[in-house]
């Protein structure tokens, strides 16, 4: 396989520009041979072996800011697109493959130091190439009272994860990763630094406290965006409760579900509970092949779903509860939800599941089996990629379908029949069953989320789950559920349904990107923003 | 070091077979996350040194990756897994140790067979073949007809 070069680019013009890279970050770190770049190849890509699969054509690894503004003037030189990449792990969305064939990767990882942990104001400041293991291992060494929330697996970069967006397990607004954070330091186009919130005045002592600084707020052009290699942020830490219990409440009936998710959502929403997690006992009933053609049908009514619930002595729907704080109040607050909950739901059963206390000892934490609920970072994940039909090789990997959809359960009934309908369309079978739940990352909208399986060696099912997956999006946007992340290769036509005014936001956005980086060396195609050079490349 | 799952009885014999040739072993039981956070995280950082290992793919892939950022390869792959009824044995790896690999996946020990295949291996990195074989047997103990993959993982000099 050979190694695309940057797009208008010669060969002695690349190597040129690798040599003033080698000058400015050493030898050791600058990557251009076959087997070292195509480590950067996404894992998981749909496109595998096809000509359009996106790679890189080369790598840095740069120390700290100055090497990364070093090599922001020297892309700028060569007119290269550079593709930042933190610790390189988002799989499922990309990895560390670039939107561009040809642009360079900077990998941030060995900008990796903890910067500042404060477990009394409950703050932290981070290089991108601090990992979530990292930041535990800090906060563990040294006895800190502070949670980090971190998604699942823990490997990820917490600057990294928070720039796709990414999400967590714990309470409120700590599973927002983006949104939990507090300033940021960045790398600009022109290769200044610029710091935003309370960084941007010199000698604040509220970078990691207070986000919005003075004036307008720029940071979320750096989430899902390409306007700078961010290199500090600071994030919000959820102070180390006393106490945690869980319990599930159980709903006999296929439409409580509806009365289910609003109570839940005012538990959510008044700080009761943290993270709640749906589930149907009923979904394993799907791998038996004469009970998944009954529950398939499309004018399978309610009682005829109920029925099959009662006659298995299952539940429809389950919604596990999780309350942190101290010992006292997570007790009260755990009978409180029961109590609204039996008043909204007839036949709702409740069980309690845990009950932990904390500070934990290594061995408790190892015990729980739901560790990221708190804040442990694990990788037990890849442990659990079972094989099925719909997923013939689980270790070639996934695309992540991922769409935004109300909180509530009518909601969801209607995203399952909206999903089945698209999968219907093309003649294959539902990803989405009529007992799929969502999942609960974002505290205030639900994610109809699945793994659509991506194949190392069968391009057909690869092509025939990208044309599901554009379906997917179609589908998704003509019911006003919009995608909250996607990978590369679908950033284009999740951008396209962002259409609102004719595509102003992303007009709007374009300006800027015109302004603040008219060479287009920053990630061009992520989020769906183009340089104008490039902007006819959008799919 | 080298690592076994205590849950499948291939993977144990590799690991018993291992310690017999006086090499260290560590158990898991699928998770990588508790050896790797206590001990092979704090190795690599000091000094990366070679692991090998017979696992579920799951393990080797989070190794294969963390092993990429300390400057390690995985420099010997063997895919275990039945198909249709017999063993298959997917082989990537130095010549001179493929050389064996049809041997030694031939009797009812191959799972002890591949842990002398993999001590062999532990050093640099070189050309390497890929082969294929149907080997002893006709099952693996794994569930959902999960392969196991034995594995080393060694450091790399730059060129």
């Amino acid at each position: 396989m050979s190694l695309p070069l940057p797009p208008n680019v010669s060969q002695a013009q690349f190597a040129a520009a690798l040599g003033k890279f080698r000058d400015a970050i050493g030898n050791r770190w600058v990557f251009d041979s076959e087997d070292e770049v195509l480590l950067y190849r996404d894992g998981y890509s749909p496109l595998r072996d096809e000509p359009e699969e996106l790679l890189p054509s080369a790598a840095l690894a740069p120390q700290n800011v100055e090497e990364v503004q070093a090599i922001v003037r020297i892309a700028n030189e060569f007119k290269i697109p550079l593709f930042p990449v933190s610790t390189g792990k988002n799989l499922g969305y990309g990895g560390s493959s670039p939107n561009l064939s040809g642009s360079i990767v900077v990998d941030l990882k060995r900008m990796n130091k903890i910067i500042e942990v404060d477990d009394r104001r409950h703050f932290c400041i981070v290089e991108p190439g601090v990992s979530y293991f990292d930041l535990y291992r800090h906060i563990q060494d040294n006895k800190l009272k502070v949670w980090i929330d971190c998604p699942d697996p823990g490997w990820g970069s917490v600057v990294g994860n928070s720039l796709d967006h990414g999400v967590g397990y714990t309470y409120g607004h700590h599973r927002d990763h983006f949104g939990n954070h507090c300033g940021m330091e960045v790398v600009l186009a022109n290769g200044e630094v610029m710091r935003t919130g309370m960084g941007a005045m010199p000698g604040s002592k509220t970078w990691g406290e207070y986000k919005y600084g003075y004036g307008p707020t720029v940071d979320g052009l750096f989430a899902q965006g390409n306007f700078g290699i961010v290199t500090k942020m600071g994030f919000w830490l959820m102070p180390e409760p006393e106490a945690y219990i869980s319990g599930t409440v159980s709903v006999p009936k296929r439409q409580d579900l509806i009365p289910l998710v609003d109570v839940v959502n005012y538990l959510e929403h008044t700080g009761t509970i943290g993270m709640p997690n749906y589930g149907s006992p009923l979904d394993v009933l799907m791998t038996d092949s004469e009970t998944r053609e009954f529950v398939l049908r499309p004018d399978i009514t309610d009682a005829e779903f109920d029925r099959l619930a009662a006659d298995r002595n299952l539940a429809s729907w389950t919604c596990e509860l999780q309350f942190y704080g101290a010992k006292q109040s997570v007790k009260a607050n755990w009978e409180a939800a029961q109590t609204r909950l039996a008043a909204a739901i007839p036949g709702c059963t409740f069980k309690l599941n845990n009950e932990f206390r904390f500070p934990m000892t290594p061995e408790q934490q190892e015990a729980v089996h739901q560790k990221n609920a708190l804040g442990i970072p694990s990788m037990l994940i890849f442990s659990q990629g079972a094989r099925s039909d719909l997923n013939p090789t689980p270790g070639d990997g996934h695309l992540w379908f991922a769409s935004v959809i109300p909180k509530s359960g009518e909601a969801i009934f209607e995203a399952q029949k909206v999903y089945a309908k698209a999968s219907h369309e093309l003649g294959l079978p539902p990803v989405f069953s009529p007992f799929a739940f969502p999942w609960t990352w974002m505290y205030r909208a639900f994610v109809m989320i699945s793994g659509l399986p991506v194949s190392r060696t069968d391009m057909d099912a690869n092509k025939r789950n990208r044309k599901l997956f554009s379906a997917f999006i179609k589908a998704g946007a003509e019911a006003g559920y919009g995608e909250y992340r996607a990978p590369p290769a679908f950033q284009d036509q999740v951008s396209d349904t962002y259409s609102f005014n004719s595509h102003v936001l992303r007009r709007f956005t374009e300006t800027m990107k015109d302004a603040v980086d008219p060479n287009g060396i920053f990630a061009p195609g992520r989020g769906g923003i183009w340089p104008k050079h490039l902007r006819e490349k959008r799919k | 070091m080298t690592i076994f799952d205590e849950r499948f009885p291939e993977s144990v014999a590799f690991g018993k077979e291992v310690g017999r040739l006086g090499e260290a072993t560590r158990v898991i039981r699928g998770d990588i996350t508790q050896l790797w956070y206590n001990n092979i995280h704090a190795q690599w950082r000091e000094q990366p040194l070679a692991i090998a290992g017979m696992t579920a793919p799951g393990p080797l892939f989070c190794l294969e990756r963390w092993g990429w950022d300390a400057g390690l390869r995985v420099v010997y792959r063997a895919e275990h897994r039945s198909v249709h009824g017999s063993l298959q044995h997917a082989f990537t790896g130095p010549p001179h140790v493929l050389a064996e690999a049809e041997t030694r996946v031939s009797g009812p020990n191959w799972a002890a067979q591949m842990a002398r295949l993999a001590v062999t291996c532990h050093h640099g990195i070189c050309k390497s073949d890929e082969a294929s074989f149907t080997g002893f047997g006709d099952m693996l103990t794994t569930t959902d007809d999960e392969a196991l993959v034995s594995w080393v993982i060694a450091p790399v000099v730059r060129a």
